[in-house]
């Protein structure tokens, strides 16, 4: 069911950035919501590896699918993001919100150059130029990324409350 | 172990969609299908709010210089706006419905409802609200300005149209003074719309500025029909070819309505 949520919010985030990118008109660096979705699984989620690496996964489907890119191709690197947070997290302290933008703007750069290089062959030889487009993106992911995180742990506390902090009745 | 057999799954999906993304199975079509209302329900609701905000925000820097003049004045240029927008748009469906009785073919309009894109993957794609009825995957699309790209997948009562800026389009056209002809592909990486010709001969003397447009071959575009202007020729002193950028006809970022040309007699218009 909390699973279900999160994907659920990823399906709505992942049309939440096409339509910004329609209403915006000219093309601008939109950040990467479902990139610091992930990375905030990886980093603070209370779940297990193989539930946020799954959920990493359905993330990268549902952008793949919406961004009519080869399925697979965000669902890769995005699993390869989510693992790399996790086996990170406990050696990063990410509290501060400019540790959240530092760690946001590395794991945007990771995942955007890791995209392109798994479509280089599509790119017909112009991956270089796709690859400009990265750090643009990594900068507004990198922006947003304090805001999103807020959000998050919000809604992480809401399905997942800490047993610690719940008080004993009677 | 069961993370690696994880994301070996999408490494797997990848190797074999990576030929062909637009192959859509039972689930890619459901989740498309109801995603493509929500989509069209955010733009919508997008624009609205866009709009209202825009007139707030005059209306409350009207106030400050002056209370009852400046808000009159400032209502009647929201109305004057909204009433040249109206204007523009009407404008705009009087074109295509010139253009559709001109074309040699069927065609069929569509509304556009939304964009696909992702800033990474640099396709850039419309979503129309004609489907599996109406259309099917190659057939041209075109605006009053001129083409705008192919219909790319169909699911349900929507598809989405491969933009001739698309990386993965291929366009054969024509640069009308000089009869050159090459293969039209959209430019990848980049934050513009932005096309280029391939397999244009070195010697052919394209200039700046020159006019471009469909040769009518490969099926869908009708021979003549405007796609852009050369912006930029780069003339190397070697090879085959030489590179010539495109600067399109057609404002992608602005297209409400297009028309689908369905192949077959023209008819009348939907």
């Amino acid at each position: 069911m909390k699973t279900l949520a999160f994907l659920g919010l990823g399906w709505l985030l992942a049309i939440l950035t096409t339509t910004i990118a329609a209403l915006v008109p000219v093309r601008v660096p939109v950040p990467e919501v479902l990139l610091l979705v992930t990375v905030f699984l990886g980093l603070r989620a209370r779940s297990s590896t193989p539930a946020v690496v799954a959920l990493a996964l359905g993330f990268g489907y549902l952008q793949d699918l919406l961004a009519g890119a080869p399925r697979g191709l965000h669902a890769l690197a995005l699993g390869a993001t989510v693992v790399l947070a996790r086996s990170a997290a406990s050696r990063l302290d990410v509290s501060a919100r400019w540790q959240v933008g530092v760690v946001a703007l590395v794991a945007a750069l990771l995942h955007g150059s890791l995209v392109v290089l798994l479509s280089a062959s599509m790119y017909q030889g112009a991956a270089a130029r796709a690859l400009a487009v990265v750090p643009g993106v990594a900068v507004m992911t990198a922006l947003a990324s304090p805001l999103v995180f807020l959000a998050l742990g919000r809604l992480e506390r809401r399905l997942y409350p800490d047993p610690s902090r719940l008080r004993m009745g009677g | 172990m069961f993370v690696a057999v994880l994301l070996a799954v999408p490494l797997l999906f990848l190797r074999a969609n990576i030929k062909a993304p637009s192959e859509l199975n039972f689930i890619d079509r459901l989740v498309l299908r109801l995603s493509a209302p929500v989509q069209a329900a955010a733009i919508g609701i997008g624009r609205a709010a866009a709009r209202l905000g825009a007139r707030y925000l005059f209306l409350v820097h009207a106030q400050e210089d002056n209370e009852r003049l400046s808000a009159d004045n400032a209502r009647l240029r929201v109305e004057l706006e909204r009433a040249r927008g109206e204007a523009g748009r009407a404008a705009e469906l009087g074109r295509l419905l010139r253009l559709q009785s001109e074309l040699p073919s069927a065609t069929l309009t569509a509304r556009v409802i939304g964009v696909e894109s992702s800033s990474l993957f640099r396709v850039v794609r419309l979503r129309i609200d004609l489907g599996e009825l109406e259309v099917r995957p190659g057939m041209a699309v075109v605006a009053a300005a001129g083409v705008v790209g192919r219909i790319y997948r169909v699911f349900g009562p929507y598809s989405d149209v491969l933009l001739a800026v698309d990386p993965k389009s291929s366009i054969d056209v024509v640069v009308t003074r000089t009869g050159s002809r090459g293969v039209l592909k959209g430019v990848p990486g980049d934050d513009r719309y932005r096309a280029r010709i391939e397999y244009l001969l070195r010697k052919d003397e394209v200039k700046e500025g020159d006019e471009v447009v469909a040769s009518g071959l490969g099926g869908g575009f009708p021979r003549g029909f405007p796609i852009g202007t050369v912006a930029r020729v780069n003339r190397r002193d070697f090879g085959l070819y030489q590179e010539v950028e495109v600067r399109p006809a057609v404002d992608f970022g602005r297209l409400d309505a297009v028309l689908v040309l369905t192949g077959g007699a023209p008819r009348e218009p939907r």
